[in-house]
């Protein structure tokens, strides 16, 4: 280390505290990274490794980045699961005696990018704290972007599968947590297989009990910790707030509420409901298109965007509530004008909670203030709209809405209307705002004025008529004389510059003034700073009222969008009610419906409550559309308690305090258990936590194992739902054994989907009816998705062999179970005649027509028909 | 063997096709007609390639009877008729039974339809007419109709198609109106995927108006709601503010039909005619009800035209309608505050008055000038003096309004300027009509009507109208091509030649106060084109009245009073000058004696650094003068007062940067326009008889000292007649 120069010690004290980072290390106008971190960057980046002297043998590798366009590189290295470290120099370079000092002033986490172009604008970006004690968690979450900032505890039933749904709601882009938390494999490698998200741990100190409530009652001065409670929140939440100073070392002051909420608030959906029922993204390609909220998402603004999505992944439980939301949407569904205006003026309404947070964190530029500027120039006409508005949350949007017109004022008054993107340059401030500033200017102007009517004056007094007074950089103002007036120059005159045909002069008073304008450039723009900075910390002082306007925005916003939905789609408003049923005439899946346009949808009826219908068993073909009438039924339950209008004629939704789904193969294989072991586990969640007030929904139980074991597995869930959960489920099966149990259980009822045969081909005709289906049409399903006709024609021959062997080994099942079949015949000449007719049949296929001549066609046809007669 | 024989149906229906099947609109129309009769409450409407290879249309309503669905391709099969008689009190809009037969028989057809009775739908496919699959069908309850390769099989036809875009449009048009029509149901049209039109379908029509044309239209809507004891009319009137220059904004309804009707159109005309400029057609919609009984629709077989069994109390019924309407709501535009968004937070109102008006009568002889009275509030916009204007005179004459000078030297310019004197002259008729407010009306649509039927006997009385209202077109082409005005107005053989300028107008049936209107207005004309042709100096023994407002320069000639914009005028006559030197690559530049530094941000400082030949070549000479400033060393000529040169120069830059890196030869003429008009004589400026003299030469050089650059009129011309009209010592 001796011999290493003092800029690489500096780097080297400085890149030990920040090991985990990479550490962007500024050089002039560079950020530059060093040793392992350039190899790195130079990899991650595509950038060019070069190399450095370092004071040692070998010159250290070396890669970096500009500046001015650093933000991309930044954002490339975050969204690859990297830390980044920025490491500025901290004093003028210009005055520094001897090295330049830098600190680190900022370190840039996946959970604390606030940068816009990082983010998607749409979804918060939240980081997660988890302070793990035995079986028990706390949680906090903070969206740095927004201010947003949430916490709770899970502290009874099953903690872990808690826990897992509520990452899952917020999907944090960070989590941190405590070392109990991160020495637990067990725990960390299920996490890491399901989530795709930064995860590390903190130093556990920050989670100390008493540290971290007195970090908790720094920020939030008049937190009150409620007594008896589980408060494992707390060092959570304390935790969370330390690991933000430590990496932003600014201000914090936007996180103003400590929110706290029970889990049990919120209609509770667990990981694997979220992903079977798409919510924000589509299971396969993870896209947003195809997902409920691609289709409910029709906000103007990002802020509307982000609430909406809350309000999908947290749907409300509590009939007030929903009721609340949809008598809002209602109203705005029915005032279409209204609507439509507001829309029109949301459109100029920028990212307020977005740009409060960099005037907090002291980025917000001053085209940021002119952008919250505008947005909060839409309010009045937005209030004024919604003025007579009844449903209690619009009121309470109107109540809301604080037109905010004294920071309109400031910033108008004090910001131009197009400013720079930089706060350092001047040119800032609007004129009549300062008077230090205007002073300044004008003392500029009039300098400038003397400066050019100095040019006539001179004209007169010398009587050279072509004398100018001109400007460079270098030389500042000048008297410009041509050489033919040489001799008329006066003595005062100091010659500066002599050019081809002319000389460049400057008199003492010319200099003085010329002090004047220029010295009063450099202090204007100093001043401009300084006041714009003064403008922007006095806009942050009213982050509340800001925060609670653009809450209000953001509401009406969603409820626009939904009302914007329910209009453009048919939706109806569903009656919510505190009872059991679900009564859906109509109904149509949302999604699909977009997907394929309402005429190809065939809509469905439901209807399920505690007492007849409470189990619905539903038969029917592959691809007949089980799995998307249940999903739509999902949906349509979720959707009316997010306050959403629904896709039905009309719907009586009894509320449900849960959905579960058990759909199709999961993609957990990932996680590395087998389908068959995803599936139980799935169903034993299901069973554990299932009440009567939940919505079941199960799609073939029990197909992952042999039938006898399948088929009973299935029977005894059923009994068990039956008996002892008494929960509202959709049922459907391949066994067509479980249509018994309509009439051996009460509330049990069959559905199935219709079909229409046509010869061997089959038609999906998509309608539920009641009954049982006796058949499944496996093998037509496989033929209509393009299974070599060999393999279907075995797998009918097989098929007819197994049935008949059923049917001579139970006869008595022949009434119910698939399609009778007429009479007893040989079964292996028919088979005999089956495999002639398909080989006559590959043959005819085999045939090069162009060049048959009639003969040989005739030669042909006759050996075929002999095939077919033997 | 004879060579008639009776054509197979098919080809029949091909034919038959033509009628019904013109383009896809026409098809997209009595799908979606058929969809409303059906009582629909949602009907999409999807098109690719302007619906040439694919319409769709999605109901929701009754659906069809399973056994109907092939009958239903068959000739003359219709649900809505039974027999003959029927077709006299006709409510649905389908009724001939040709349109599917006819859409059938031309292209590949789907249909699917379930009725609500029934668990599932059926489903039926025919090409060419031919039926070539059908079965039964999972859908919802209502019909979609999916129409492909339209024309496959009539290429002559198919040829006549247009551009995907254009017929896009005729079914994007067709929609809208019909959307209009039917505010109780929710249309919704797809073009190539994209959503371009959804109405809510809440019943509400000002609701479907704003859905398809706007905020602002729909905000600049007045109800219309008349009634009585045959006619009801109700609809939405627009504000004169928002009038197009042609009638697509005009839809009218006929017992929930759209129709296209001349007379009902010439009644919306006349309705505004005080309250619209030329040329100008308001934005309406019309719902008319009217017992059936009393209106043939069956007239063709796209049903948009109708005849009516009484002409006339239509055309009044409208016109009190609209009338009524219009004169029961304020027209002063709301200035609202909303108008500028921006200036919503006003913290500091500098409005000095800027306007001071001062009556100024001026001796003739002398040109000795003393001011009289200064009148307080004069309000600031044009529309509001013309308002309070108008109503001082009152209401008969309201429509008194001068004309435009006539005389034009360019012959390119004729066509126009004679239109508009046509118009007027046709105006005359409904200047009279305007006085039938007061009970004339009757009798003037009845004298009209006689005129027409004493003149082409057989003619009917409101086609006559009609042809003389509205086909201001065609006459003036007569009019160019040198015939008769009064040849074309009034066809007929007993009328008398009135090319000869001192010819009355035939007399008999006709009434006499028409009668002498018409013969003054004629000699007008016949002068405006002695003017031209002569091209005699327009100001030429005209007697130099004064300057009124310090803004108007008035002055006599011969019969004529003509008004003078001094600013509009001027701006004319320094843009043509800047023209003529800039075109010339002559250099426009006005050294300054005191050079003018002027402050700019840094943007402007690099733009006017990249734009420098251009500014140069404008006449702006500038050097940089340190921290964002330049010294501006010239102008272009003409400007010379000392914030002027600044403000041009601004304004000059300003405008550029808006136009980013397309400037082109149109925007160095509209800087051009600009620096005119900076550089023109200011409106309250006060003008010596030598100044308006001076002024009134150089606008006298000039190719077309009409109107200004921007397109206003810069000589207004009152005639005697029209003066006297005022003072009714004529009537």
């Amino acid at each position: 280390m001796a011999n290493l120069t003092p800029m690489m010690q500096q780097y080297l004290e400085i890149k030990e505290q920040y090991n985990d980072c990479i550490l962007f290390f500024r050089l002039g106008d560079f950020y530059e990274m060093f040793f392992s971190d350039a190899e790195t960057a130079s990899r991650e980046l595509e950038i060019t490794l070069t190399g450095r002297d370092c004071g040692l043998e070998e010159r250290a590798p070396m890669c970096g980045v500009p500046f001015h366009s650093s933000e991309s590189y930044i954002s490339k290295l975050i969204s690859k699961g990297y830390k980044v470290a920025i490491c500025e120099q901290v004093e003028d370079p210009a005055l520094a005696k001897g090295l330049v000092k830098r600190e680190v002033i900022r370190v840039v986490t996946p959970g604390t990018v606030t940068e816009s172009s990082m983010l998607d604008e749409k979804k918060n970006n939240y980081l997660m704290s988890i302070y793990k004690n035995k079986n028990f968690y706390g949680i906090a979450f903070v969206d740095l972007s927004t201010g947003d900032f949430l916490s709770t505890g899970i502290t009874f039933g099953n903690t872990f599968n808690k826990l897992m749904d509520e990452i899952a709601k917020f999907s944090p882009s960070e989590i941190v947590v405590n070392g109990e938390f991160f020495h637990d494999e067990a725990i960390t490698s299920v996490i890491k297989k399901r989530f795709n998200v930064y995860f590390s741990k903190i130093e556990d100190n920050f989670f100390d009990r008493d540290f971290s409530l007195n970090k908790v009652k720094s920020y939030f001065k008049d937190f009150v910790m409620e007594e008896n409670t589980f408060d494992l929140y707390i060092n959570a939440s304390g935790a969370l707030l330390e690991y933000l100073e430590q990496t932003q070392k600014v201000s914090l002051s936007h996180i103003q509420n400590f929110n706290t909420y029970k889990i049990e608030e919120y209609m509770v959906l667990d990981l694997s409901t979220r992903r079977n029922l798409e919510l924000t993204e589509t299971m396969r390609e993870k896209s947003r298109k195809g997902s409920l909220l691609w289709v409910l998402d029709r906000t103007m603004t990002s802020m509307g965007g982000r609430t909406l999505r809350k309000w999908i992944e947290q749907p409300l439980i509590n009939l007030h509530d929903i009721k609340d939301r949809l008598e809002a949407v209602s109203e705005f569904k029915e005032k279409f004008m209204v609507r439509m205006e507001i829309r029109e003026l949301l459109k100029a309404v920028y990212d307020i909670e977005r740009l409060m947070s960099k005037v907090i964190l002291g980025s917000a530029n001053g085209r940021d203030l002119v952008s919250i500027k505008c947005s909060l120039g839409q309010i009045p006409y937005i209030k004024d709209l919604i003025k007579d508005f009844e449903a209690s949350l619009n009121v309470l949007s109107f109540n809301e809405l604080d037109t905010l017109t004294d920071i309109y004022e400031l910033i108008d008054k004090a910001i131009i209307d197009e400013p720079p993107v930089s706060v350092r340059d001047g040119g800032i401030i609007k004129e009549g705002f300062n008077e230090e500033i205007d002073r300044l200017k004008s003392a500029s102007k009039n300098g400038k004025k003397w400066i050019i009517e100095l040019e006539n004056k001179e004209r007169e007094r010398t009587g050279i008529k072509n004398l100018k007074v001109g400007f460079n950089k270098v030389f500042g103002y000048y008297i410009e004389v041509t050489k033919s007036n040489y001799s008329q120059v006066p003595e005062h005159y100091i010659r500066k510059q002599t050019l081809a045909n002319c000389e460049r002069y400057i008199t003492q008073e010319l200099k003085e003034i010329e002090e004047t304008v220029l010295g009063a450039e450099d202090k204007l723009v100093e001043l401009e700073y300084q006041v714009f900075v003064d403008v922007r910390s006095r806009v942050a002082k009213e982050i509340d009222r800001l925060k609670r306007t653009a809450m209000s925005l953001s509401r009406i916003d969603a409820l626009c969008s939904l009302a914007e939905v329910a209009d453009r789609e048919s939706y109806v408003m569903p009656e919510v009610t505190e009872g059991d049923e679900i009564e859906i005439v109509d109904g149509r899946h949302p999604v699909v419906e977009k997907m394929t346009g309402q005429e190809a949808f065939v809509p469905n009826d439901t209807r399920l409550n505690l007492g007849e219908d409470q189990i619905a068993i539903i038969t029917g073909p592959n691809m007949a559309g089980k799995s998307t009438y249940m999903r739509q039924v999902a949906l349509i339950v979720l959707m009316a308690q997010i306050g959403s209008f629904v896709p039905a004629k009309s719907a009586r939704i009894g509320i449900a305090d849960r959905i579960f789904t058990r759909v199709g193969a999961s993609d957990d294989l990932a996680a590395g258990q087998s389908t068959f072991m995803v599936e139980m586990s799935e169903v034993a969640n299901i069973l554990n936590n299932a009440t009567q007030k939940s919505l079941l929904i199960l799609d073939e139980i029990g197909r992952g194992t042999s039938t006898y074991d399948g088929l009973s597995i299935a029977w005894a869930v059923i009994e068990f739902i039956s008996e002892k959960i008494g929960a509202r489920t959709l049922f459907a099966t391949h066994y067509h054994e479980l249509t018994e149990l309509e009439e051996k259980m009460d509330g049990v009822k069959n559905y199935c989907i219709s079909v229409e045969e046509k010869g061997e081909d089959i038609v999906f005709l998509r309608k539920i009816l009641r009954g049982g289906a006796n058949n499944s049409y496996g093998i037509q399903v496989a033929k209509l998705a393009g299974v070599p006709d060999k393999v279907i024609g075995r797998a009918k021959e097989l098929l007819r062999e197994l049935k008949d062997a059923d049917i001579t080994k139970k006869g008595n099942r022949a009434k119910r179970g698939g399609k009778p079949i007429e009479g007893q015949i040989d079964v292996f000449a028919f088979n005999a005649e089956q495999r002639s007719c398909d080989e006559v049949l590959n043959e005819i296929r085999g045939i090069d027509i162009s060049t048959l001549t009639p003969l040989d066609a005739l030669n042909v046809l006759y050996t075929l028909q002999k095939k077919i007669k033997n | 063997m004879g060579k008639i024989v009776i054509l197979d149906e098919n080809t029949s229906n091909q034919i038959a096709a033509g009628e019904v099947v013109e383009r896809p609109a026409s098809v997209v129309k009595e799908l979606v007609e058929n969809s409303i009769d059906a009582g629909s409450t949602s009907i999409s409407v999807e098109i690719n390639n302007g619906g040439i290879s694919l319409i769709k249309v999605v109901d929701n309503g009754s659906g069809f009877e399973e056994d109907d669905m092939e009958i239903a391709f068959e000739r003359h099969s219709t649900s809505k008729i039974r027999k003959a008689s029927d077709l006299e009190a006709i409510t649905t809009l389908g009724f001939r039974g040709e349109a599917l037969a006819s859409i059938a028989s031309v292209s590949t057809v789907e249909l699917t339809s379930r009725q609500a009775k029934n668990t599932y739908g059926r489903y039926v496919k025919l090409r060419g007419g031919t039926l070539i699959e059908s079965g039964q069908v999972g859908c919802p309850v209502g019909t979609t109709f999916i129409v492909r390769e339209l024309f496959y099989n009539t290429p002559a036809r198919f040829k006549f198609l247009k551009k995907d875009s254009t017929e896009a449009g005729y079914v994007s048009d067709i929609v809208g109106r019909i959307a209009l029509g039917n505010p109780h149901i929710s249309f919704k049209l797809i073009n190539n995927r994209t959503t371009v039109i959804h109405t809510p379908g809440n019943n509400d029509l000002l609701s479907t108006i704003f859905s398809l044309y706007g905020k602002d239209i729909a905000r600049d809507c007045m109800e219309i709601s008349y009634s009585d004891e045959k006619i009801k009319i109700k609809g939405y009137a627009g504000r004169p503010e928002i009038a197009r220059s042609n009638r697509n904004y005009q839809s009218i309804y006929l017992n929930g039909r759209y129709i296209k009707n001349k007379v009902i159109s010439s009644a919306i005309d006349e309705a505004y005619k005080t309250f619209l400029l030329k040329n100008k057609h308001a934005f309406i919609v019309l719902y008319i009800e009217l017992n059936p009984m009393l209106v043939d629709v069956n007239v063709h077989p796209t049903k948009t035209e109708v005849r009516f069994s009484d002409e006339q109390d239509i055309f009044r019924a409208v016109y009190h309608a609209i009338n009524n309407t219009l004169l029961g709501k304020s027209q002063v535009r709301n200035i609202e505050i909303r108008e500028d968004r921006k200036n919503y937070f006003k913290f500091e109102e500098n409005s000095k008055s800027k306007f001071e008006f001062v009556q100024q009568k001026l001796d003739n002889v002398t040109g000795k000038k003393e001011s009289i009275e200064p009148t307080k509030k004069v309000t600031e916009s044009n529309l509001g003096k013309r308002d309070t204007f108008e109503k001082d005179l009152g209401d008969p004459y309201k429509n008194q309004k001068p004309e435009v000078v006539p005389a034009n030297n360019s012959k390119d310019g004729n066509a126009f300027e004679k239109n508009i004197i046509i118009e007027d002259l046709s105006d005359n008729n409904i200047k009279s009509v305007d006085n039938g407010k007061k009970g004339l009306l009757a009798e003037d649509v009845k004298s009209k009507a006689s005129l027409g039927k004493g003149l082409a006997k057989e003619d009917l009385a409101g086609e006559g109208i009609a042809k003389k209202d509205l086909s201001g077109e065609g006459i003036a082409k007569e009019v160019l091509s040198g015939k008769g005005i009064a040849k074309e107005n009034l066809p007929g053989e007993d009328l008398p030649n009135r090319d000869s300028k001192d010819s009355n107008l035939p007399g008999g049936e006709v009434k006499n106060g028409d009668l002498s209107h018409r013969d003054i207005e004629e000699k007008d004309i016949g002068k405006g084109d002695d003017f031209k042709e002569t091209s005699e100096p327009i100001f030429q023994d005209a007697i130099i009245i004064g300057q009124a407002f310090s803004t108007y320069i008035l002055l006599q000639k011969g019969e004529n009073l003509i008004l003078i914009d001094q600013h509009a005028a001027h701006e004319r006559i320094m843009f043509e000058n800047l023209k003529v030197k800039y075109s010339k690559k002559e250099n426009l530049a006005q050294y300054l004696l005191a050079s003018v530094v002027v402050e700019l941000t840094n943007q402007e400082i690099g733009f006017i650094e990249e734009e420098k030949d251009l500014l140069n070549k404008l006449g702006f000479n500038f050097e940089s003068f340190g921290n964002n400033s330049i010294v501006l060393r010239s102008v272009p000529v003409g400007i010379d007062d000392g914030d002027g040169i600044k403000e041009t120069f601004l304004q000059t830059v300003d405008f550029l940067m808006s136009k980013g890196n397309k400037i082109d030869g149109i925007i160095e003429e509209e800087v051009l326009y600009q620096i005119a008009c900076k550089s023109a004589i200011k409106a309250n400026k006060r003008l010596d008889e030598k100044e308006i003299k001076g002024l009134l030469e150089k606008l006298e050089m000039l190719e077309n000292p009409y109107t200004c650059p921007h397109g206003r009129p810069t000589i207004i011309k009152i005639t005697r007649h029209e003066f006297e009209k005022m003072f009714k010592r004529v009537l």
